[in-house]
């Protein structure tokens, strides 16, 4: 029935992934200065690249609702995931604060200490 | 009468949960949990990123993007020949089926060539853990290593070797399939699933490319 259109979309979707990676490759190469933006827009970027794999190379999109929703579960678990971590390694850079009993200064520290 | 649909269609591709098929289910289930692995290992990697945040070695500094680059294309290539795989085998068309899924297995072939070369001249050039000589880091080191955290070495394999390791799983797979099609043993099901493995590889490759390599 769609073959057709499906078939057109796969070569678009392949010109939009390269464009894409060259755009990544581009902005790796002169933005090192400006971490922050950076790391968001690569990390965004990457994000809309791997969505459009799975929603059209793996048909996703045209799965059934309840079929994406179970699929994409473990996605969800995986960003809780980096989140957790993020306590115990990522807010130590101010310095050690471990044995400082309530002094932290940022709810971060003190939700971690309970 | 039912020997007739039977032999028309076979039992294991009648199976449908939620509109797809056992075995199609199956491979998105294990694709979650496999997921959830490279997640794990990509978890990793950022939270020990960020804990050593002024002590981490500059990527760009160290890994040759250029190099990765050409391999990102590569495997987004061997996405493209396998979707062309796929549409082939929907429309029964056997020898094009045959030529591309061996270009989807060559690509991924050409990926691994690259990665090990790019091991090769990173082991080469001291991005490894230990010396086999013995000598003290200063001496074989890569410059932009020293006085860093060598965390980066043991994370960046971890998950490059990872990934590398459903690379070469997904080229044998592909090998198992395409001598499936040779000897006439095939559906349109078992492409799709091994398409859907294919892409995964491809889909996480972007990832790890883009938090590892580019900053």
């Amino acid at each position: 029935m769609s073959e057709e259109h499906k078939h057109t979309n796969y070569m678009r979707i392949f010109w939009i992934l390269l464009t894409l990676t060259i755009v990544e490759v581009g902005m790796a190469y002169t933005m090192q200065s400006h971490k922050a933006l950076l790391i968001v827009a690569l990390v965004t970027l990457a994000f809309i690249k791997a969505g459009m794999v799975a929603a059209y190379f793996m048909h996703l999109k045209l799965e059934r609702k309840t079929f994406i929703a179970i699929v994409c579960f473990p996605l969800i678990l995986a960003v809780v995931l980096v989140i957790g971590l993020f306590p115990d390694v990522g807010f130590k850079l101010g310095g050690k604060h471990h044995h400082k009993p309530a002094a932290s200064q940022d709810s971060g520290h003190a939700v971690e200490h309970k | 009468m039912s020997s007739v649909a039977l032999a028309a269609h076979p039992p294991s591709q009648e199976k449908e949960i939620l509109g797809v098929s056992s075995g199609k289910m199956a491979m998105w289930l294990f694709l979650g949990s496999d997921g959830m692995s490279f997640m794990g290992l990509i978890a990793a990697y950022v939270a020990l990123r960020i804990g050593n945040w002024g002590i981490w070695p500059d990527p760009t500094k160290v890994l040759a993007i250029d190099l990765t680059a050409i391999n990102t294309f590569i495997l987004i290539c061997s996405s493209v020949t396998m979707v062309k795989a796929f549409a082939a085998s929907q429309e029964g068309n056997v020898g094009k089926l045959k030529q591309w899924l061996f270009f989807t297995m060559l690509g991924g072939a050409i990926f691994l060539g690259v990665q090990v070369y790019e091991y090769s001249q990173l082991i080469h050039h001291g991005v490894k853990l230990w010396d086999s000589a013995g000598r003290p880091a200063a001496e074989w080191l890569h410059p932009a290593i020293q006085g860093h955290s060598t965390l980066f070495t043991a994370t960046f394999y971890a998950c490059t070797c990872f990934h590398g390791f459903h690379v070469l799983s997904g080229v044998v797979y592909l090998a198992f399939i395409l001598i499936g099609v040779m000897r006439g043993r095939w559906t349109v099901n078992r492409i799709e699933i091994v398409g859907l493995y294919w892409h995964f590889v491809d889909l996480v490759w972007i990832v790890i490319f883009t938090i590892i390599y580019l900053f």
